[in-house]
Protein backbone atom coordinates (compact mmCIF):
# COMPACT_ATOMS: atom_id res chain seq x y z
CA UNK A 1 0.00 0.00 0.00
CA UNK A 2 1.11 3.35 -0.79
CA UNK A 3 0.35 6.80 0.69
CA UNK A 4 -1.02 8.96 -1.95
CA UNK A 5 1.22 12.24 -3.03
CA UNK A 6 3.35 11.12 0.34
CA UNK A 7 6.53 9.56 -1.61
CA UNK A 8 8.52 9.43 -4.65
CA UNK A 9 7.57 5.74 -5.36
CA UNK A 10 3.89 7.38 -5.46
CA UNK A 11 4.86 9.79 -8.09
CA UNK A 12 6.94 7.30 -10.05
CA UNK A 13 3.70 5.31 -9.82
CA UNK A 14 1.67 8.09 -11.05
CA UNK A 15 3.85 9.94 -13.67
CA UNK A 16 3.24 6.00 -15.86
CA UNK A 17 -0.37 6.34 -14.91
CA UNK A 18 -1.00 9.41 -16.30
CA UNK A 19 1.21 9.59 -18.98
CA UNK A 20 -1.32 7.51 -21.50
CA UNK A 21 -4.33 9.93 -20.36
CA UNK A 22 -2.04 13.20 -21.38
CA UNK A 23 -1.40 11.16 -24.55
CA UNK A 24 -4.86 10.56 -25.08
CA UNK A 25 -5.61 14.50 -23.91
CA UNK A 26 -3.27 15.58 -26.69
CA UNK A 27 -4.76 13.80 -29.24
CA UNK A 28 -8.57 15.17 -28.18
CA UNK A 29 -9.42 11.73 -27.36
CA UNK A 30 -11.83 10.90 -24.50
CA UNK A 31 -10.15 10.31 -21.35
CA UNK A 32 -13.03 8.41 -19.40
CA UNK A 33 -12.25 4.76 -20.46
CA UNK A 34 -8.84 5.02 -19.91
CA UNK A 35 -9.37 6.95 -16.25
CA UNK A 36 -11.30 4.79 -15.48
CA UNK A 37 -8.40 1.95 -15.73
CA UNK A 38 -6.24 4.03 -13.96
CA UNK A 39 -8.82 4.31 -11.31
CA UNK A 40 -8.96 0.63 -10.54
CA UNK A 41 -5.42 -0.26 -10.29
CA UNK A 42 -4.57 3.07 -8.28
CA UNK A 43 -6.83 2.04 -5.64
CA UNK A 44 -5.43 -1.31 -5.57
CA UNK A 45 -2.34 -0.01 -5.06
CA UNK A 46 -3.48 2.90 -2.13
CA UNK A 47 -4.99 -0.12 -0.50
CA UNK A 48 -2.60 -2.76 -0.76
CA UNK A 49 -3.47 -6.31 -1.23
CA UNK A 50 -2.61 -7.35 1.96
CA UNK A 51 -4.51 -4.95 4.24
CA UNK A 52 -7.85 -6.57 3.39
CA UNK A 53 -8.50 -2.56 3.26
CA UNK A 54 -10.19 -3.61 -0.29
CA UNK A 55 -12.52 -5.84 1.22
CA UNK A 56 -13.88 -3.14 3.47
CA UNK A 57 -14.35 -0.69 0.17
CA UNK A 58 -15.97 -3.70 -1.89
CA UNK A 59 -18.18 -4.18 0.85
CA UNK A 60 -18.88 -0.20 1.61
CA UNK A 61 -19.83 -0.02 -2.59
CA UNK A 62 -21.77 -2.96 -2.62
CA UNK A 63 -23.99 -1.56 -0.01
CA UNK A 64 -24.41 1.78 -0.60
CA UNK A 65 -24.70 1.11 -4.74
CA UNK A 66 -27.97 -1.01 -3.90
CA UNK A 67 -28.79 1.50 -1.30
CA UNK A 68 -29.25 4.24 -3.78
CA UNK A 69 -30.56 2.47 -6.30
CA UNK A 70 -32.78 1.13 -4.17
CA UNK A 71 -33.59 4.70 -3.40
CA UNK A 72 -33.69 6.25 -6.56
CA UNK A 73 -35.94 3.42 -8.07
CA UNK A 74 -38.67 4.29 -5.02
CA UNK A 75 -38.51 8.17 -5.37
CA UNK A 76 -39.41 7.97 -9.14
CA UNK A 77 -42.06 6.03 -8.43
CA UNK A 78 -43.11 8.61 -5.35
CA UNK A 79 -43.24 12.34 -6.13
CA UNK A 80 -43.97 12.71 -2.50
CA UNK A 81 -41.67 11.58 -0.20
CA UNK A 82 -42.16 11.32 3.85
CA UNK A 83 -39.73 12.95 5.12
CA UNK A 84 -39.14 10.57 7.63
CA UNK A 85 -38.17 7.76 5.42
CA UNK A 86 -36.01 10.05 3.54
CA UNK A 87 -33.99 10.64 6.81
CA UNK A 88 -34.13 7.14 7.07
CA UNK A 89 -32.60 6.29 4.21
CA UNK A 90 -29.81 9.53 4.65
CA UNK A 91 -29.04 7.74 8.12
CA UNK A 92 -28.02 4.38 6.39
CA UNK A 93 -26.03 6.02 3.86
CA UNK A 94 -24.13 7.55 7.13
CA UNK A 95 -23.83 4.22 9.37
CA UNK A 96 -21.01 3.05 7.43
CA UNK A 97 -19.38 6.01 8.03
CA UNK A 98 -20.35 6.38 12.01
CA UNK A 99 -19.38 2.32 12.36
CA UNK A 100 -15.63 3.40 11.41
CA UNK A 101 -15.41 6.66 13.76
CA UNK A 102 -16.83 4.39 16.36
CA UNK A 103 -14.96 1.37 15.86
CA UNK A 104 -11.63 4.20 16.19
CA UNK A 105 -12.20 4.91 19.44
CA UNK A 106 -11.25 1.00 19.80
CA UNK A 107 -7.18 0.29 19.02
CA UNK A 108 -7.67 -3.01 18.83
CA UNK A 109 -10.61 -2.65 16.39
CA UNK A 110 -9.34 -2.41 12.98
CA UNK A 111 -12.87 -1.65 10.58
CA UNK A 112 -12.94 0.73 7.30
CA UNK A 113 -10.59 1.67 4.66
CA UNK A 114 -8.65 4.59 3.21
CA UNK A 115 -11.15 7.77 2.00
CA UNK A 116 -14.40 6.19 3.40
CA UNK A 117 -15.28 9.61 5.17
CA UNK A 118 -14.66 11.19 1.44
CA UNK A 119 -16.43 8.93 -0.08
CA UNK A 120 -19.00 8.94 2.37
CA UNK A 121 -19.57 12.63 1.77
CA UNK A 122 -20.03 11.82 -1.92
CA UNK A 123 -23.02 9.19 -0.96
CA UNK A 124 -24.52 11.25 1.28
CA UNK A 125 -24.78 13.90 -1.26
CA UNK A 126 -26.09 12.11 -3.60
CA UNK A 127 -28.67 10.37 -1.39
CA UNK A 128 -30.59 13.99 -0.73
CA UNK A 129 -30.54 15.01 -4.17
CA UNK A 130 -32.40 12.32 -5.09
CA UNK A 131 -34.38 13.15 -2.17
CA UNK A 132 -34.88 16.83 -4.16
CA UNK A 133 -35.70 15.40 -7.54
CA UNK A 134 -31.98 16.46 -8.77
CA UNK A 135 -30.91 13.48 -9.44
CA UNK A 136 -33.12 11.45 -11.40
CA UNK A 137 -31.00 9.19 -13.35
CA UNK A 138 -27.92 6.97 -11.94
CA UNK A 139 -25.94 4.53 -14.13
CA UNK A 140 -23.85 1.92 -12.35
CA UNK A 141 -20.58 2.80 -14.03
CA UNK A 142 -20.70 6.63 -13.56
CA UNK A 143 -21.53 6.55 -9.95
CA UNK A 144 -18.74 4.41 -9.20
CA UNK A 145 -16.33 5.85 -11.14
CA UNK A 146 -17.39 9.46 -9.54
CA UNK A 147 -17.08 7.99 -5.90
CA UNK A 148 -13.70 6.17 -6.33
CA UNK A 149 -12.42 8.56 -8.65
CA UNK A 150 -8.27 7.88 -7.72
CA UNK A 151 -6.90 11.44 -7.32
CA UNK A 152 -9.50 12.61 -4.84
CA UNK A 153 -9.88 9.51 -2.89
CA UNK A 154 -7.60 9.66 0.11
CA UNK A 155 -8.70 12.89 1.60
CA UNK A 156 -11.02 15.11 -0.99
CA UNK A 157 -11.57 17.63 -1.91
CA UNK A 158 -15.25 16.63 -2.01
CA UNK A 159 -16.69 17.23 -5.72
CA UNK A 160 -20.30 16.58 -6.24
CA UNK A 161 -21.76 14.50 -8.77
CA UNK A 162 -23.74 16.87 -11.21
CA UNK A 163 -20.65 18.48 -11.13
CA UNK A 164 -18.15 15.95 -12.09
CA UNK A 165 -20.53 14.03 -15.06
CA UNK A 166 -20.50 16.75 -16.64
CA UNK A 167 -16.76 17.45 -16.78
CA UNK A 168 -16.77 13.09 -17.35
CA UNK A 169 -19.07 13.74 -20.19
CA UNK A 170 -16.95 16.05 -22.15
CA UNK A 171 -14.55 14.94 -24.92
CA UNK A 172 -11.81 17.63 -24.58
CA UNK A 173 -10.55 19.75 -27.67
CA UNK A 174 -6.84 19.59 -28.01
CA UNK A 175 -6.89 23.67 -26.79
CA UNK A 176 -8.51 22.77 -23.86
CA UNK A 177 -6.54 20.04 -22.85
CA UNK A 178 -3.51 21.82 -23.10
CA UNK A 179 -4.68 24.51 -20.50
CA UNK A 180 -6.54 21.75 -18.11
CA UNK A 181 -2.65 20.03 -18.49
CA UNK A 182 -0.78 23.32 -17.76
CA UNK A 183 -2.97 24.26 -14.76
CA UNK A 184 -2.98 20.51 -13.66
CA UNK A 185 1.19 20.15 -13.57
CA UNK A 186 1.53 23.68 -12.31
CA UNK A 187 -1.17 22.54 -9.25
CA UNK A 188 0.90 19.68 -8.67
CA UNK A 189 4.20 21.45 -8.66
CA UNK A 190 2.94 24.08 -6.00
CA UNK A 191 1.65 21.54 -4.14
CA UNK A 192 4.60 19.56 -3.81
CA UNK A 193 6.18 22.75 -2.60
CA UNK A 194 3.66 23.25 0.04
CA UNK A 195 3.86 19.54 1.19
CA UNK A 196 7.90 18.70 0.76
CA UNK A 197 9.13 21.97 1.42
CA UNK A 198 6.88 23.76 3.65
CA UNK A 199 5.11 21.87 5.79
CA UNK A 200 8.45 19.44 6.16
CA UNK A 201 9.36 22.63 7.96
CA UNK A 202 7.60 23.17 10.23
CA UNK A 203 6.76 19.99 11.15
CA UNK A 204 11.17 19.86 11.86
CA UNK A 205 10.59 23.12 13.84
CA UNK A 206 7.57 21.51 15.70
CA UNK A 207 10.26 19.50 17.54
CA UNK A 208 11.61 21.42 19.96
CA UNK A 209 7.96 23.54 20.83
CA UNK A 210 6.77 20.86 23.43
CA UNK A 211 5.83 21.62 26.97
CA UNK A 212 4.08 24.10 28.30
CA UNK A 213 6.19 27.27 27.85
CA UNK A 214 6.42 26.88 24.27
CA UNK A 215 2.22 26.43 23.77
CA UNK A 216 2.23 29.93 22.01
CA UNK A 217 4.98 28.79 19.34
CA UNK A 218 3.42 25.63 18.96
CA UNK A 219 -0.05 26.98 18.17
CA UNK A 220 1.59 28.97 15.29
CA UNK A 221 3.88 26.29 13.81
CA UNK A 222 1.26 23.58 14.18
CA UNK A 223 -1.09 25.96 12.15
CA UNK A 224 1.48 26.43 9.23
CA UNK A 225 1.94 22.73 9.03
CA UNK A 226 -1.68 21.86 8.90
CA UNK A 227 -1.88 24.60 6.46
CA UNK A 228 0.62 23.03 4.13
CA UNK A 229 0.36 19.88 4.57
CA UNK A 230 -3.31 19.97 3.76
CA UNK A 231 -3.63 22.57 0.97
CA UNK A 232 -0.32 20.91 -0.27
CA UNK A 233 -2.17 17.41 -0.45
CA UNK A 234 -5.38 19.25 -2.03
CA UNK A 235 -3.26 21.06 -4.50
CA UNK A 236 -1.64 17.92 -5.96
CA UNK A 237 -4.97 16.12 -5.42
CA UNK A 238 -6.98 19.03 -8.15
CA UNK A 239 -4.05 18.87 -10.40
CA UNK A 240 -3.76 15.30 -10.98
CA UNK A 241 -7.63 15.26 -11.41
CA UNK A 242 -7.24 18.26 -14.28
CA UNK A 243 -4.61 16.32 -16.09
CA UNK A 244 -7.37 13.42 -16.19
CA UNK A 245 -9.79 16.28 -17.58
CA UNK A 246 -12.12 16.38 -14.40
CA UNK A 247 -12.09 19.88 -13.04
CA UNK A 248 -12.17 19.03 -9.29
CA UNK A 249 -13.52 22.70 -7.16
CA UNK A 250 -10.21 23.92 -5.09
CA UNK A 251 -10.35 23.11 -1.10
CA UNK A 252 -8.35 26.66 0.09
CA UNK A 253 -8.22 30.35 -0.97
CA UNK A 254 -5.73 32.44 1.29
CA UNK A 255 -7.83 31.49 4.30
CA UNK A 256 -5.55 33.47 6.11
CA UNK A 257 -6.36 36.46 4.74
CA UNK A 258 -10.04 36.06 5.96
CA UNK A 259 -11.64 38.77 7.46
CA UNK A 260 -14.09 37.17 8.95
CA UNK A 261 -14.63 33.98 10.75
CA UNK A 262 -17.73 33.66 8.22
CA UNK A 263 -15.37 34.33 5.72
CA UNK A 264 -12.24 31.95 6.91
CA UNK A 265 -14.99 29.17 5.86
CA UNK A 266 -15.39 29.99 2.69
CA UNK A 267 -11.52 29.53 2.10
CA UNK A 268 -10.72 26.68 4.29
CA UNK A 269 -11.02 23.09 3.34
CA UNK A 270 -13.86 24.69 0.96
CA UNK A 271 -15.13 21.82 -0.48
CA UNK A 272 -15.76 20.06 2.73
CA UNK A 273 -17.39 23.51 4.54
CA UNK A 274 -19.14 24.14 1.37
CA UNK A 275 -21.11 20.27 1.80
CA UNK A 276 -21.72 21.10 5.36
CA UNK A 277 -23.21 24.06 4.25
CA UNK A 278 -25.61 22.82 1.44
CA UNK A 279 -26.62 19.19 3.33
CA UNK A 280 -26.77 19.89 6.81
CA UNK A 281 -26.38 23.65 7.90
CA UNK A 282 -28.90 25.05 5.44
CA UNK A 283 -31.55 21.87 5.90
CA UNK A 284 -31.16 22.33 9.25
CA UNK A 285 -31.86 26.00 9.84
CA UNK A 286 -34.80 25.32 7.73
CA UNK A 287 -35.99 22.44 9.65
CA UNK A 288 -35.62 24.12 12.55
CA UNK A 289 -37.11 27.78 11.68
CA UNK A 290 -40.24 25.77 10.76
CA UNK A 291 -40.31 24.10 14.38
CA UNK A 292 -42.99 25.31 16.91
CA UNK A 293 -39.93 26.87 19.11
CA UNK A 294 -38.23 28.97 16.73
CA UNK A 295 -41.41 29.93 15.07
CA UNK A 296 -40.66 33.98 14.35
CA UNK A 297 -36.87 33.53 15.44
CA UNK A 298 -35.66 32.80 12.19
CA UNK A 299 -32.17 34.21 13.28
CA UNK A 300 -31.96 32.22 16.55
CA UNK A 301 -33.38 29.18 14.40
CA UNK A 302 -30.06 29.91 12.31
CA UNK A 303 -27.74 30.74 14.82
CA UNK A 304 -28.41 27.20 16.89
CA UNK A 305 -28.15 25.31 13.30
CA UNK A 306 -24.54 26.97 12.90
CA UNK A 307 -23.15 25.60 15.84
CA UNK A 308 -25.22 22.21 15.56
CA UNK A 309 -23.47 22.38 12.41
CA UNK A 310 -19.95 22.94 13.31
CA UNK A 311 -20.12 20.54 16.29
CA UNK A 312 -21.14 17.83 14.31
CA UNK A 313 -18.41 18.61 11.67
CA UNK A 314 -15.73 18.76 14.67
CA UNK A 315 -16.95 14.93 15.69
CA UNK A 316 -16.61 13.93 12.34
CA UNK A 317 -12.69 14.69 12.33
CA UNK A 318 -13.38 12.00 15.68
CA UNK A 319 -15.22 11.59 18.57
CA UNK A 320 -12.89 12.65 21.04
CA UNK A 321 -12.92 15.89 23.18
CA UNK A 322 -10.47 17.83 21.63
CA UNK A 323 -12.42 17.53 18.07
CA UNK A 324 -15.97 18.24 19.45
CA UNK A 325 -14.56 21.21 21.88
CA UNK A 326 -12.85 23.00 18.39
CA UNK A 327 -16.37 22.28 16.09
CA UNK A 328 -17.64 24.31 19.12
CA UNK A 329 -15.66 26.97 19.52
CA UNK A 330 -16.32 27.26 16.10
CA UNK A 331 -20.19 27.14 16.05
CA UNK A 332 -20.06 29.78 19.08
CA UNK A 333 -17.81 31.90 16.64
CA UNK A 334 -20.47 31.86 13.94
CA UNK A 335 -23.24 32.89 15.47
CA UNK A 336 -21.41 35.21 17.51
CA UNK A 337 -19.61 37.01 14.32
CA UNK A 338 -23.65 36.58 13.05
CA UNK A 339 -24.55 38.09 16.01
CA UNK A 340 -21.83 40.80 15.39
CA UNK A 341 -22.87 41.29 11.61
CA UNK A 342 -26.38 42.13 12.32
CA UNK A 343 -26.37 44.41 15.27
CA UNK A 344 -22.88 46.40 15.86
CA UNK A 345 -22.69 49.79 14.72
CA UNK A 346 -18.71 48.86 14.01
CA UNK A 347 -19.33 46.58 10.85
CA UNK A 348 -20.35 49.79 8.91
CA UNK A 349 -16.43 50.53 8.17
CA UNK A 350 -15.84 47.01 7.17
CA UNK A 351 -14.25 48.65 3.53
CA UNK A 352 -12.12 50.99 5.55
CA UNK A 353 -8.69 49.68 5.04
CA UNK A 354 -7.86 49.97 8.49
CA UNK A 355 -10.89 48.27 9.85
CA UNK A 356 -9.85 45.12 7.05
CA UNK A 357 -6.61 44.83 8.56
CA UNK A 358 -7.62 44.38 12.18
CA UNK A 359 -10.02 42.52 11.34
CA UNK A 360 -7.58 39.96 9.18
CA UNK A 361 -5.51 39.86 12.36
CA UNK A 362 -8.43 38.92 14.69
CA UNK A 363 -9.55 36.25 12.44
CA UNK A 364 -5.77 34.74 12.18
CA UNK A 365 -5.59 34.73 16.30
CA UNK A 366 -9.48 33.14 16.89
CA UNK A 367 -8.31 30.70 13.57
CA UNK A 368 -4.79 29.28 15.04
CA UNK A 369 -6.41 29.17 18.06
CA UNK A 370 -9.09 26.77 16.83
CA UNK A 371 -5.89 24.74 15.57
CA UNK A 372 -4.29 24.20 19.06
CA UNK A 373 -7.54 23.18 20.03
CA UNK A 374 -7.68 20.93 17.51
CA UNK A 375 -4.39 19.71 17.81
CA UNK A 376 -5.45 18.13 21.40
CA UNK A 377 -1.83 19.87 22.76
CA UNK A 378 -4.02 21.44 25.42
CA UNK A 379 -5.55 18.23 26.57
CA UNK A 380 -2.48 16.38 26.28
CA UNK A 381 -0.10 18.71 28.22
CA UNK B 1 -45.59 38.18 -10.97
CA UNK B 2 -48.53 40.89 -9.83
CA UNK B 3 -48.02 43.66 -7.62
CA UNK B 4 -48.73 42.32 -4.45
CA UNK B 5 -46.58 39.81 -5.01
CA UNK B 6 -43.56 41.65 -5.87
CA UNK B 7 -43.97 43.17 -2.35
CA UNK B 8 -44.49 39.99 -0.24
CA UNK B 9 -40.94 39.48 -2.34
CA UNK B 10 -39.16 42.96 -1.39
CA UNK B 11 -40.67 42.66 2.48
CA UNK B 12 -39.32 39.54 2.71
CA UNK B 13 -35.49 40.29 1.28
CA UNK B 14 -35.69 43.54 3.56
CA UNK B 15 -36.26 40.76 6.54
CA UNK B 16 -33.75 38.92 5.26
CA UNK B 17 -31.03 41.54 4.60
CA UNK B 18 -32.13 43.60 7.85
CA UNK B 19 -32.21 46.91 5.68
CA UNK B 20 -34.90 48.52 3.54
CA UNK B 21 -31.77 50.19 1.51
CA UNK B 22 -32.26 46.94 -0.94
CA UNK B 23 -35.35 48.43 -2.46
CA UNK B 24 -33.12 51.07 -4.06
CA UNK B 25 -30.02 48.94 -5.47
CA UNK B 26 -31.79 46.81 -7.28
CA UNK B 27 -28.42 45.27 -9.43
CA UNK B 28 -25.82 45.55 -6.43
CA UNK B 29 -24.70 41.83 -5.82
CA UNK B 30 -25.99 41.28 -2.26
CA UNK B 31 -23.18 38.65 -0.83
CA UNK B 32 -20.29 40.76 -2.18
CA UNK B 33 -22.40 44.02 -0.07
CA UNK B 34 -22.39 41.81 3.04
CA UNK B 35 -25.91 41.77 2.93
CA UNK B 36 -26.96 38.33 2.02
CA UNK B 37 -24.76 35.25 3.57
CA UNK B 38 -25.23 31.54 4.01
CA UNK B 39 -28.11 32.11 6.72
CA UNK B 40 -29.47 34.77 5.20
CA UNK B 41 -29.60 32.73 1.83
CA UNK B 42 -31.53 29.96 4.31
CA UNK B 43 -33.93 32.21 5.59
CA UNK B 44 -34.90 33.67 1.83
CA UNK B 45 -35.62 30.00 0.87
CA UNK B 46 -38.08 29.59 3.98
CA UNK B 47 -39.14 33.07 3.24
CA UNK B 48 -40.12 31.98 -0.38
CA UNK B 49 -42.09 28.63 0.65
CA UNK B 50 -43.90 30.10 3.59
CA UNK B 51 -44.67 33.37 1.82
CA UNK B 52 -45.78 32.23 -1.25
CA UNK B 53 -45.80 28.48 -1.87
CA UNK B 54 -41.85 28.31 -3.88
CA UNK B 55 -40.40 25.24 -2.87
CA UNK B 56 -37.18 24.99 -3.49
CA UNK B 57 -34.26 22.59 -2.41
CA UNK B 58 -31.09 24.27 -1.18
CA UNK B 59 -28.76 22.74 -3.93
CA UNK B 60 -31.31 23.53 -6.48
CA UNK B 61 -30.27 26.80 -6.97
CA UNK B 62 -26.98 28.26 -7.49
CA UNK B 63 -25.99 31.69 -5.86
CA UNK B 64 -25.10 33.35 -9.02
CA UNK B 65 -29.28 32.83 -9.27
CA UNK B 66 -30.12 34.94 -6.23
CA UNK B 67 -27.56 37.63 -6.09
CA UNK B 68 -29.38 40.79 -6.76
CA UNK B 69 -32.71 41.97 -6.05
CA UNK B 70 -33.57 41.85 -9.86
CA UNK B 71 -32.42 38.50 -10.22
CA UNK B 72 -34.43 37.35 -6.95
CA UNK B 73 -37.50 38.72 -8.52
CA UNK B 74 -36.70 37.15 -11.88
CA UNK B 75 -35.70 33.74 -10.08
CA UNK B 76 -39.31 34.13 -8.41
CA UNK B 77 -41.31 35.00 -11.53
CA UNK B 78 -40.00 32.15 -13.23
CA UNK B 79 -41.36 29.87 -10.71
CA UNK B 80 -44.88 31.33 -9.87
Amino acid sequence: MIEAYGSLYWFYVLGLGTAPAIVLGLLGKRLRPYTRVATVLMVVLMLGWATGQLWWLLGFLVFEVALLKGWLDYRVGHPHVNPWIARLVAAGATAPLVAVKIANLFPTLSLGFLGVSYLSFRVIAIVLEITDGLITALPLADLVFFVTFFPTLASGPVDRMRRFQQDADRVWTRDEYVYLLGRGTSLVLLGAVYKFVLAAWFTTQLDWAVGWPHTLAYMYLYSGRLFFDFAGYSAMAVGTSYVFGIRTPPNFRLPFAAESIKDFWNRWHISLSFWFRDYLSTRLTMFLMRTRVFKGHRLAAGRTALIANMVLMGAWHGFTLHYLLYGLYHGLLLAGNDWYERSCPLYAHRHHLAYRLIAIAVTFQLVVFGFLLFSGHILAS
Amino acid sequence: MDEAQELAVLRLLTEVCGTDAIDQERDVDLFDAGLLDSLGFTHLLVGLEDDLGIRVPPTAVERDEVSTVNRILTFVSERL
